[in-house]
């Protein structure tokens, strides 16, 4: 019952957006119909495919090089190419901006060595986007395709070998069909990211759907026509979302599995160096380079510029809030999985799947989805209020914390929830019964076994959301309550007034604190080995 | 005295399917060490979860120390039911130390008390030294005996075990066996054990239940159960035996392999199956003999043989090692039938 009342009101979002069209459509709609919506849903789908394609090659073929191959760097190259996740697309984006700017330090020096008249290709462009997001989104694909290569690629490997085939061959015929569920789910991940973005194209002025929810929600205050054009993004995702499940067809290859892989084929000379080129390009645009003018921005403030009392109030708020939607996350997540191990029914379970679509959601399709509950729960709240009290309560959740913390919960529910449930899955049933059989009741089970196996689970799924919230931008900026600020919003602030340097300190602290879940993972992967 | 009782316990999961426990009816006396005995999908399973309450009856009722624990209408849960449970893969706590583990059930008891208990059960099973350890630390022997001082340390009126024996390896499952028994009789535990092997069954248990598609099928002493199986799926699943057509004349059942005597419950002129169990065949070489041996099975303490009658029937007879004969052999066959075991005909 708890579960099913959770999953209700996380889902209520996504029902408010897709519910929006039964109201007619307002002036604003109709504007934006004639004059923009094409653009716009254009523009999304090019970058979407733009980003589907990027990540895929530079995913997937760095992928196989530290897989297959053998060279100079390769074990540190295998780690670190995971960085760039750590980097939210528009700190890399703004640090590009500035570094290629017609007036930035290369097109200076290139105007300086070849003369007056040479130009570079303008970055705030539709190939500018999807550059940026490739270089941070590529490591999801990066990440599955590598396992997946690893997994089965040994014995396909060898086998076609044998066969006569050369590597390149058995590349080509044997494992990338082989690794086709991972890659295709590592595409559709960073997809649903390039969708999910706002920072990046609002900073770049690429108009897209996300971008116009924004805009027309603050710049024209028209909730409805900001749902309806949240609603068309929604059907996007939902597509991409359907797209995955039957690209990858329900197949699951099994079989050629082995652990400890196979050994991998030594590079020599000129090959050896392309591939370490390869790996150090990518590494070096997508994480060095950006990170490295972050940190010389940072140094090159001036003193009366120096992060003072302020920024550590910044700091302490974002963390602050993080903090709470990590509690409230965790324990929403808790009771659902709970709900599903107590009384394993179908309620439960499509509870827990519903509750999940949230991650897929950009965030801001989920703020203009909370908005609609959050002002009927505050109408009904004022109208008891003067029922009882005699006296006009306002607006009471209607930006407030309590909204900005209902969005998060939609978005990251499932980063709890998948958390949790593995951590509970590896409890065996038997364990409860066990306790029950020593005269302990349920309610003592979950205290005296459960909590103190999954402590471990749990504080990752606590690391993790904490992470997220403080890298989420869109739903935060929407729903913030006045006067409260993250340091993603000062990021985004300072970049769309082009002061990059003032937004220097706060975007490391944002990649600092993104570096966490990655040393936790590489450190929990160590201990397995 | 009876301590647990099953009156006609009947438990459906789907209504129109068979029951997986169909009308069972059984007694467990103070002390007794009861063994059910079944192959995989029987039930036997299921009706040890319904004794604990991790399942409820469709229809019947169980009483536990003459209290009625579970019923159609009603059912005490488990941790009110003073029932112990040794789980298959033992189910320690990983995140308790071995004594923190058998002082797990124990509650209400003044700390010093507490202690005393537990230590008191780890030196029952033999394991005090290994008090402070965590029960990955131990090995699957050892696992199962602190499963045993577990659930026997809060003296709960029956212990149930399930499958107690299968996740060990085979060189220790003999002396596993021997030391649980003793522990189990030390403590005059009434015990109800879960088992696919009748080796398990037969020698440990005061009598074992026979289990077939939820039914029990015959409730008796390991010999009985052996000797005098209720029913040709008993006598096949406790042992190798082989079925042989005769036909009942005056005091005898008259068969192609040789006439035996019957009591009087069996009329005469009835056509039955005769049991023939491998120890009741032996065979003698003879060159002239009308037997041959077709197979050899060698197993160390014994040779199970296969000999081919002339007729064409084949019969089992298990041997002492010593004896040899090779494949092809020429044999004359006795059957000695200590107890003529007879089933209407099939």
């Amino acid at each position: 019952m708890a579960a099913a009342a959770i999953a209700a009101t996380l889902a209520s979002p996504l029902l408010v957006v897709l519910a929006s069209w039964r109201h007619p459509a307002g002036d604003v709609w109709r504007h934006l119909w004639r004059t923009q919506l094409l653009e716009l849903v254009v523009n999304t789908l090019l970058l979407a495919a733009g980003v589907g394609v990027g990540t895929l090659v530079v995913g997937a073929g760095l992928a196989w090089l530290v897989a297959a191959f053998e060279f100079p760097g390769r074990r540190l190259f295998e780690w670190a190419l995971v960085l760039p996740l750590a980097m939210p697309a528009y700190v890399i984006g703004f640090a590009f901006l500035a570094l290629f700017d017609f007036a930035g330090p290369v097109q200076s020096t290139l105007r300086r060595l070849a003369g007056p008249g040479v130009r570079l290709p303008e970055l705030r462009s539709g190939w500018g986007v999807v550059t940026m997001m490739t270089l941070v989104f590529y490591p999801y694909v990066y990440v599955l395709a590598r396992v997946a290569f690893r997994e089965h690629g040994g014995a396909a490997l060898e086998a076609a070998r044998s066969l006569g085939q050369s590597p390149a061959r058995a590349f080509t015929a044997v494992i990338l069909p082989l690794a086709r569920p991972s890659l295709v789910a590592g595409v559709a991940l960073a997809i649903m990211e390039a969708l999910a973005d706002f920072g990046t194209v609002s900073t770049f002025g690429y108009r897209t759907l996300t971008e116009a929810v924004y805009r027309v929600w603050t710049g024209m205050f028209d909730r409805v026509a900001a749902t309806q054009v949240a609603s068309v993004l929604l059907v996007l995702v939902l597509t991409v979302l359907l797209l995955e499940r039957a690209l990858r067809g329900g197949r699951r290859f099994t079989g050629g599995e082995r652990r400890g892989g196979f050994p991998r084929i030594p590079l020599r000379g000129r090959r050896a160096l392309g591939a370490m080129a390869a790996c150090t390009g990518v590494l070096a645009l997508a994480f060095i380079l950006p990170l490295g003018e972050l940190v010389v921005w940072a140094l090159d403030v001036g003193p009366d510029e120096r992060p003072g009392r302020g920024f550590v109030g910044l700091v302490a708020s974002t963390f602050l809030l993080a903090a709470a939607s990590a509690v409230l996350v965790c324990l929403l997540a808790l009771v659902l999985a709970y709900a599903r191990r107590l009384r394993p029914s179908r309620t439960a379970t499509v509870s827990a799947q519903f509750s999940s679509l949230g991650y897929a959601l950009p965030g801001a399709v989920i703020a203009v989805g909370v908005l609609g509950p959050i002002a009927w729960l505050d109408g009904v709240l004022a109208a008891v209020a003067e029922r009882t009290l005699g006296h006009r309560l306002g607006l009471l959740l209607t930006g407030s914390t309590a909204a900005v913390l209902f969005a998060y919960a939609v978005r990251f529910v499932a980063v709890g929830y998948q958390t949790t449930d593995a951590a509970l899955a590896r409890i065996p049933p038997s364990l409860d019964e066990a306790a029950r059989s020593l005269g302990v009741s349920m309610r003592a089970v979950l205290r005296r076994v459960h909590l103190p196996l999954m402590r471990g689970g749990m504080l990752s799924a606590l690391t993790l959301i904490w992470v997220e919230t403080i890298k989420e931008l869109p739903a935060t900026l929407l729903l913030r309550p006045f006067g409260i600020k993250t340091l993603a919003i000062e990021v985004w602030e300072r970049t769309s007034e082009s002061l990059w340097a003032e937004a220097a300190l706060p975007a490391l602290a944002i990649v600092a604190v993104g570096l966490v879940p990655l040393l936790i993972a590489t450190r929990l992967d160590g201990g397995r080995r | 005295m009876s301590v647990l009782e099953l009156s006609a316990v009947t438990r459906a999961y789907r209504p129109q399917q068979p029951p997986a426990i169909d009308a069972v009816s059984l007694t467990v006396a103070r002390g007794e060490i009861l063994a059910l005995l079944g192959p995989s999908g029987s039930g036997k399973s299921t009706l040890l979860r319904l004794i604990a309450g991790f399942e409820k009856p469709d229809a019947g009722a169980v009483v536990i120390d003459g209290r009625v624990v579970a019923t159609a209408s009603s059912s005490i849960p488990p941790e009110r039911r003073g029932v112990g449970i040794v789980f298959q893969d033992y189910a320690l706590f990983p995140h308790l130390t071995v004594e923190a583990n058998v002082a797990f059930g124990l509650h209400g008891l003044p700390r010093a008390r507490r202690h005393e208990r537990v230590a008191s059960f780890l030196e029952l099973v033999g394991l005090p030294a290994l008090a402070q350890r965590y029960p990955h630390e131990l090995s699957g022997g050892q696992q199962q005996l602190v499963a045993l001082a577990r659930a026997l340390a809060p003296a709960p009126a029956v212990v149930l075990l399930d499958e107690p024996f299968s996740n060990l390896d085979a060189d220790l499952r003999g002396q596993m066996r021997q030391d649980v028994e003793k522990i189990l009789r030390e403590t005059e535990t009434t015990v109800v054990f879960v088992t696919h092997g009748q080796d398990e069954a037969f020698g440990i248990a005061d009598r074992v239940g026979v289990l077939a598609h939820g039914r029990l099928e015959q409730l008796d002493t390991p010999e009985t159960i052996y000797h005098r199986p209720a029913s040709p799926f008993v006598a096949e699943f406790v042992g190798a035996a082989t079925f042989v057509a005769g036909e009942v004349r005056g005091r005898h059942v008259v068969t192609d392999v040789g006439a035996f005597p019957v009591d009087g419950a069996v009329p005469p002129g009835a056509h039955v199956d005769v049991m023939i169990r491998p120890d009741d065949v032996t065979f003698a070489p003879a060159p002239d003999g009308d037997a041959v041996v077709v197979h050899r099975d060698f197993r160390g303490t014994e040779t199970m043989y296969c000999v081919s009658l002339a007729g064409g029937r084949r019969l089992y007879s298990s041997q002492p090692s010593w004896a040899t004969a090779a494949v092809g052999d020429r044999v004359r066959v006795e059957i000695h039938l200590e107890h003529v075991v007879t089933f209407p005909r099939r």
